[in-house]
């Protein structure tokens, strides 16, 4: 596996950490919906991990570069029907639905800056 | 307030944000934006946790020019808290509580923004369907096929399925063309 792949694994691996650590904290605080929306967080983390490591090895013979050309449709495959369904909410006023998809659309726009961020430091 | 009420109530004040909401809303009403500053929580959390207060009955909302304004629901925050716990009053049986949680499931299951995702195969799970479009007829109206067709339409394609399937429940008595709900159904 490349270096680039492997940092930016490493850099899903922490931040999976903080959401595991926000939700203790929050939890620790009687904060029970808010920790749920963390884990929310954390599982869109996580999936995402394990597809970048099966994207890892399907792209390794060509590095970096095949790497990137299995990985980053993966957002926008991922966010479409999310996006959907929060418009839905939003036509519908359903606050607490609309705020789930929400946090997984945010979720994804986080590991896309990860992505860049590796990409762009390597 | 049933039983089941209760229940939601105790379960939606069981969050120390929402209490931390409640309390800043204790010097009158607030919006949003207001809200968010004040316990240091993004909006869309703010509102998150406002909704599930306003489904409980805890706040209510109301349009003022370009906000919506939160305030406290006195009546029932102000009620004591024996009231809600030992006062009896509407207390369900434990089977009704049980039935009623299966129906809301049901119904949540099935129905997404108004609408009916499938028509259930399983009987007890179409008869619940079937006794919620129910609620869209008026007793002791006599309804044109067209018309039942037309309210049953909102809430699924297969409209034909549906106004058939209401007839052979018991839901509702046809004859010469017309359509109304039986006197002898709960629904």
């Amino acid at each position: 596996m490349d270096r680039t792949t492997q940092h930016y694994l490493a850099a899903l691996d922490r931040a999976k950490l903080d959401a595991e650590s926000r939700i203790a904290h929050l939890e620790a605080e009687g904060r029970q919906d808010e920790a749920d929306l963390e884990k929310i967080r954390r599982n869109v983390l996580a999936h995402f991990a394990k597809l970048a490591q099966q994207d890892a090895l399907k792209g390794q013979k060509d590095g970096a570069a095949g790497f990137a050309h299995v990985h980053a449709p993966r957002f926008e495959e991922m966010a479409e029907p999310w996006r959907q369904r929060q418009q839905k909410a939003a036509a519908h006023g359903d606050v607490v639905a609309q705020t789930i998809e929400e946090t997984k659309l945010k979720t994804l726009r986080q590991i896309w800056t990860l992505y860049q961020q590796t990409e762009v430091r390597e | 307030m049933n039983e089941i009420q209760t229940v939601q109530l105790f379960k939606c004040l069981a969050d120390a944000t929402r209490l931390q909401l409640l309390s800043a809303l204790g010097d009158g009403p607030k919006y949003v934006e207001l809200l968010s500053q004040l316990l240091d929580r993004s909006p869309s959390t703010v509102s998150f946790h406002l909704k599930k207060l306003e489904e409980a009955g805890l706040v209510e909302a109301k349009k003022e020019q370009y906000y919506t304004m939160y305030r406290l629901n006195r009546s029932l925050l102000d009620a004591p808290i024996g009231r809600l716990v030992l006062g009896d009053p509407k207390k369900l049986d434990a089977q009704a509580v049980k039935e009623q949680q299966y129906r809301e499931s049901v119904l949540k299951n099935l129905f997404e923004y108004g609408k009916l995702k499938n028509i259930p195969v399983q009987r007890k799970k179409r008869r619940i369907v079937l006794e919620k479009l129910a609620e869209s007829f008026e007793k002791g109206v006599r309804y044109p096929e067209k018309q039942v067709n037309l309210i049953l339409a909102d809430f699924h394609d297969d409209f034909c399925t549906l106004r058939r399937e209401m007839v052979a429940e018991g839901i509702m008595a046809r004859e010469k063309g017309e359509y109304w709900l039986r006197e002898d159904t709960d629904a």
